[in-house]
């Protein structure tokens, strides 16, 4: 084959071909544009919801490295280092020492005293930011809100007392000059507090494995490991794990895979629906655009065009549509997408911790890039086939169709003329392939537009409310992490002004102190049944976790308090007993946790009496007055293999554990008041108490509304394209109708068939086909929605998929209208020729 | 010689639908020669011509321009074949629309990636008195103006074989004298081989050799 430099001409040619068809161009434009829009719009949302729960998550973990190794002897330090120090992916790392945990009952909160370098400093997201890290043994670095509960000033220099718990059992205390400080994040699980790498070796606690495995994390050596770049993280950390012989773990933040309602998957299957949704329409806009030039294609074929020149023409005819459309896409999805993004960063999660992790959005190139290739495939795959027919053009057949040759229209099978509604049925017979794609892209946005309402009523919110949020406002210090919580974060101090809120509130509150349950005669063989029928469902570490306390025969309780708000709430098994009875002080609630609630064994001692021993050695024998349960919000907060919970009024408690800080404080008010009992707590408790994590009704009902409204925007914008995309098909499939049938429509009004006939004859045919759209989303509906729901988006315990019809049919007259308009206008501008010019033409 | 066609065949469809629209057509035609081919309708007059243009595939048979074996060529050597050697003079004109006249005139050799003659295609556009309609649209022409544009295009390549289509067919008496005029004057002018189509035996009077065909094969005249 002989290569020839003919690129001018054929560009001169695309260029003609464009200027041609502006109008169908116009609609082809459009269709780009949108699809790139939607891809804009899906990546730019779906990088926000990644880097937004990725913020959330290093706040959360007050970890923003990509790994971390914790809780190291000074051995397995050493090695990590030297793991860290050959290692390729490695880009920088930082180590620090954890000392205590300060013990000061000033704080209200938890504050770790630890060292470190700059690295490990900046990882814990508590780098100085006036001064310096400590350099000398003296010398201490540490928040604002931690200076302030000290009672020390924000000065460089000024002397710091400072307590904190340097072993087990062991506390030291002395005094510091400030070497640097930092702005306090309040809603970080844990304050800094750092010493020199002088003072942590002077005074860091010998910690050996053994009481690592005990339980002891003073003298802990962490890791925190930054990799070149974020990808493969779990690989590269599995890797650093194995070369060190040292547990580095991937910071969770960085944890692509977790599951959540905005998965990979999801994003795929959003991303195929949009290539699917743009293939319709470009494709028929081509098909169309194509067949009508076709007899030029086979004229420039007669004149020596080879078929590669031919299609090379159609291709530059998307290419530069594309070209056009992909910016303006590009554009207006990151806009949108920006606009969508705090709608989109909705997580009730973090609405119940009062958190306000601002929406973040990422003008990140890949996004464009991804986003401009995506659209660039779909334009080619739809392109493809019409593209195809340019390069196969016979040369023959364009004569023919220059010769005024017969149309190789269908015309059914019957050659009878009947009414119109007659010869509306028989075209859309004979176009049935056409008629497909039309039902199909419109059944599309009505299958959206349902699954949407379906799933926003499929949500039982007030349920997931009574299950995390049993009161109005619950208040409490918990953290992220076990060792990171305060179980007696509501003081008296809070207490105190709890009872000051100026409003008519009902105050609960539930007290913790961890207590052991003697095991033994035929209490323990009770609970060796009782191993024995859960053994099977229990984790190798469970097994022996329970084996270890089985040996020792002491069985862990969660000694919890509760008063009377509280113990109104209260879920029973079995028999209530009476506050007035329980409030007495000798008998007591037990269970064993929700996860064996439903257990087969009887947990009593057979004499209906349960002797507790608490931590510091006090014992006391209650009478069992009944199995009950704390709502979720208020039992105890973290895992546990197992552990019997025993309940006591209020009373009783701070008389037998000495202690008046509670865990939680629950308030409820009437409806109207919410508003000004939160703006009380917000105002005054937290502003006093700032450790103290508030959950609010309020902010769930407005992250409720939140989560609907992105539901309603997200699929409104995915049910009003593809609706989009179906009436821009059906306008494809009646242009295309009328533009082949311009003979015959003047053929029939020449025979006496009126224009509102020919009008009604052509919408007769669009009902046809919105009627099989109808039909297909309602069985689509009824066959695959709620599965569909089930499986991808509806996984909330909370969510429950009924089928509703009504959004499919509610948008039928709508459409109808609009189909009706398409065939006006479009008889309209044909019919600004003559009916005899018309019947002249070929 | 520079077109040569043996025992040509083209039979269309199968069984009792089997049409033979060429049955052994054989014929020679000379360097600068005008030859005319006459026949009723449905004698595969078109047919032949399609087959000498490269536009369709024998059943059986060979065509050789210039030397060169149509039959032996994939669709994309033809193309290219077709606008280096052969040029077109339709029915229909069947100019490309949206492209004026000096566009549609230079495309066949602008698609070979070369830049007209220009001394030669002003001559061909002054023998073919266009000279003022070069920026017009084909719309913008009468039928007669537009298959001198068609006559003008199929020149341009200097094309080894002219193969004229009825190129008369859509025009009145006058014009069509004014076209075979100037199918004659570039025949001599140019010493263009041309091979003409048509029903009509008086137009065929112009050729220099007139072939008859009937029922798909040729009759003695």
């Amino acid at each position: 084959m002989v290569k020839v430099e003919n690129k001018e001409v054929l560009r001169e040619l695309t260029h003609r071909f464009l200027r041609v068809n502006r109008r169908r161009n116009r609609i082809a434009l459009l269709a780009i544009a949108l699809t790139c829009l939607l891809f804009t719009t899906l990546f730019t949302g779906t990088v926000s919801i990644v880097l937004t729960k990725r913020a959330a998550d290093i706040k959360a973990f007050q970890a923003s490295s990509h790994a971390f190794a914790q809780d190291l002897t000074a051995e397995e330090c050493e090695r990590g280092m030297r793991a860290l120090k050959d290692s390729r992916d490695v880009d920088a790392w930082g180590a620090g020492i954890f000392l205590g945990a300060v013990a000061d009952r000033r704080l209200g909160f938890l504050a770790e005293v630890r060292c470190g370098d700059e690295k490990m400093a900046k990882s814990i997201l508590s780098a100085p930011t006036v001064g310096r890290l400590p350099e000398s043994g003296d010398e201490i670095a540490l928040g604002t809100m931690t200076l302030d509960a000290l009672g020390a000033p924000c000065e460089l220099g000024a002397l710091v007392t400072l307590t904190y718990e340097r072993g087990p059992l062991e506390t030291q205390t002395d005094t510091f000059r400030l070497s640097g400080y930092w702005e306090s994040d309040k809603g970080t699980v844990s304050q800094m507090v750092w010493v020199s790498q002088d003072y942590a070796q002077a005074h860091a606690y010998p910690l050996t494995k053994e009481e690592l495995g005990e339980g002891v994390r003073n003298g802990g050596r962490d890791l925190a490991v930054w990799y070149k770049n974020p990808w493969l993280l779990e690989k590269k950390t599995a890797k650093l794990s194995g070369d060190g012989k040292v547990d580095f773990q991937l910071n969770p933040a960085y944890d692509l895979m977790e599951e959540d309602a905005f998965s990979a998957g999801t994003v795929a299957a959003l991303a195929a629906l949009i290539v699917l949704a743009g293939y319709l329409i470009i494709y028929n806009v081509f098909s169309i655009s194509v067949k009508s030039d076709l007899k030029v294609y086979g004229l420039l074929k007669n004149i020596g065009a080879t078929g590669k020149q031919l299609k090379r023409m159609a291709y530059g005819q998307a290419a530069r549509l594309a070209l056009l459309g992909i910016p303006l896409g590009l554009l207006g999805g990151f806009f949108m997408g920006a606009a969508l993004a705090p709608a989109l960063n909705v997580d009730l999660d973090r609405a119940l911790d009062g958190e306000k992790v601002p929406a973040a959005v990422s003008a990140h190139p890949c996004i464009f890039i991804i986003s401009a290739f995506l659209t660039l495939l779909t334009v080619y795959l739809s392109v493809l086939r019409p593209c195809r027919l340019v390069g196969r053009v016979s040369p023959t057949e364009a004569l023919r169709m220059s010769e005024g040759g017969i149309s190789h229209r269908k015309t059914g099978r019957t050659g009878e003329i009947g009414g119109w509604a007659a010869l509306a049925a028989q075209n859309a017979r004979a176009n049935w392939r056409k008629g497909l794609m039309v039902m199909f892209s419109i059944a599309l946005s009505l299958l959206i537009l349902d699954c949407i309402v379906m799933l926003v009523q499929g949500y039982d919110f007030e349920a997931y409310k009574k299950i995390v949020l049993a009161s109005d406002f619950e208040l409490d210090q918990l953290a992220a992490t076990l060792e990171n919580s305060n179980f007696d974060g509501i003081t008296p101090d809070v207490k105190k002004r709890l009872k000051a809120c100026p409003q008519d509130i009902s105050i609960g509150y539930v007290y913790f102190e961890r207590a052991s349950l003697r095991m033994d005669g035929d209490f323990k063989e009770e609970w060796k049944r009782w191993s024995d029928f859960y053994k099977d469902i229990w984790e190798d570490y469970e097994k022996n976790l329970w084996r270890q306390t089985y040996e020792k025969g002491a069985l862990p309780v969660h000694y919890m308090a509760v008063n009377q708000a509280v113990f109104e709430k209260l879920e029973w098994e079995g028999a209530a007993c009476s506050w007035e009875e329980f409030q007495k002080g000798a008998r007591a609630l037990v269970n064993y946790g929700a996860r064996y609630r439903w257990h087969p064994f009887s947990h009593r001692p057979a004499n209906g009496k349960i002797r507790v021993e608490l931590e510091g050695g006090a014992e006391k024998t209650y009478k069992i007055g009944g199995e009950a349960y704390l709502p979720y919000s208020m039992d105890y907060p973290f895992g546990e293999l197992y552990a019997a919970t025993v309940l006591l009024p209020e009373t009783e408690f701070i008389q037998s554990a000495g202690k008046k800080s509670a865990l939680y404080a629950s308030v409820d008010c009437p409806q109207g008041d919410r508003k000004a009992v939160e703006d009380y707590l917000k105002s005054v408790l937290l502003e006093n108490n700032p450790s103290v994590h508030l959950k609010s009704s309020l902010d769930l009902d407005e992250s409720f509304q939140k989560i609907v409204s992105r539901y309603y925007i997200i699929g409104g914008m995915m049910a009003a394209a593809l609706a989009f995309i179906g009436v821009m098909n059906f306008f494809n499939a009646v242009a295309a109708s009328v533009i082949s049938r311009k003979r015959e429509l003047a053929l029939l009004e020449a025979v006496g068939m009126t224009r509102s006939h020919l009008v009604k004859m052509l919408a007769a045919e669009g009902f046809l086909y919105l009627a099989g759209a109808e039909i297909i989303a309602l069985a689509l509906v009824g066959v695959c929605a709620e599965g569909l729901l089930e499986r991808t988006l509806g996984k909330a315990f909370y969510f429950q998929a009924h089928a509703v019809w009504w959004p499919c049919l509610a948008p039928f007259p709508a459409f109808l209208a609009v189909i009706y308009g398409i065939c006006r206008r479009q008889f309209g501008e044909m019919s600004q020729e003559s009916v005899v010019e018309r019947l002249r033409s070929n | 010689m520079i077109l040569e066609v043996r025992d040509l065949r083209k039979i269309y469809g199968a069984g009792e639908a089997r049409v033979c629209a060429l049955n052994g057509v054989s014929f020679q035609v000379e360097r600068g020669e005008f030859v005319a081919v006459v026949g009723t309708s449905g004698s595969g007059k078109s047919t032949l011509l399609h087959m000498m243009g490269g536009l369709d595939t024998p059943t059986s048979g060979t065509v050789k321009v210039d030397g060169q074996d149509l039959g032996k060529m994939s669709g994309d050597e033809l193309a290219v074949f077709r606008r280096r050697n052969l040029g077109f003079v339709f029915q229909q004109y069947n100019l490309v629309p949206m492209l004026n006249v000096w566009e549609n005139i230079a495309l066949p050799v602008r698609l070979d990636g070369k830049r007209p003659e220009k001394a030669y295609v002003d001559s061909i556009v002054q023998t073919l008195g266009l000279t003022d309609k070069l920026e017009f649209l084909p719309n913008a022409l009468s039928g007669g103006q537009q298959q001198r544009v068609a006559i003008a295009r199929s020149l341009t390549a200097r094309p080894c074989v002219l193969l004229a289509d009825e190129p008369t067919g859509n025009l009145d008496s006058k014009t069509s004298q004014d076209v075979l005029g100037l199918l004659k004057v570039t025949n001599r002018q140019f010493h263009q081989t041309l091979v003409m189509i048509t029903h009509n035996e008086e137009i065929a009077q112009m050729a220099d050799r007139i072939l008859h065909l009937e029922d798909g094969r040729l009759k003695p005249w």
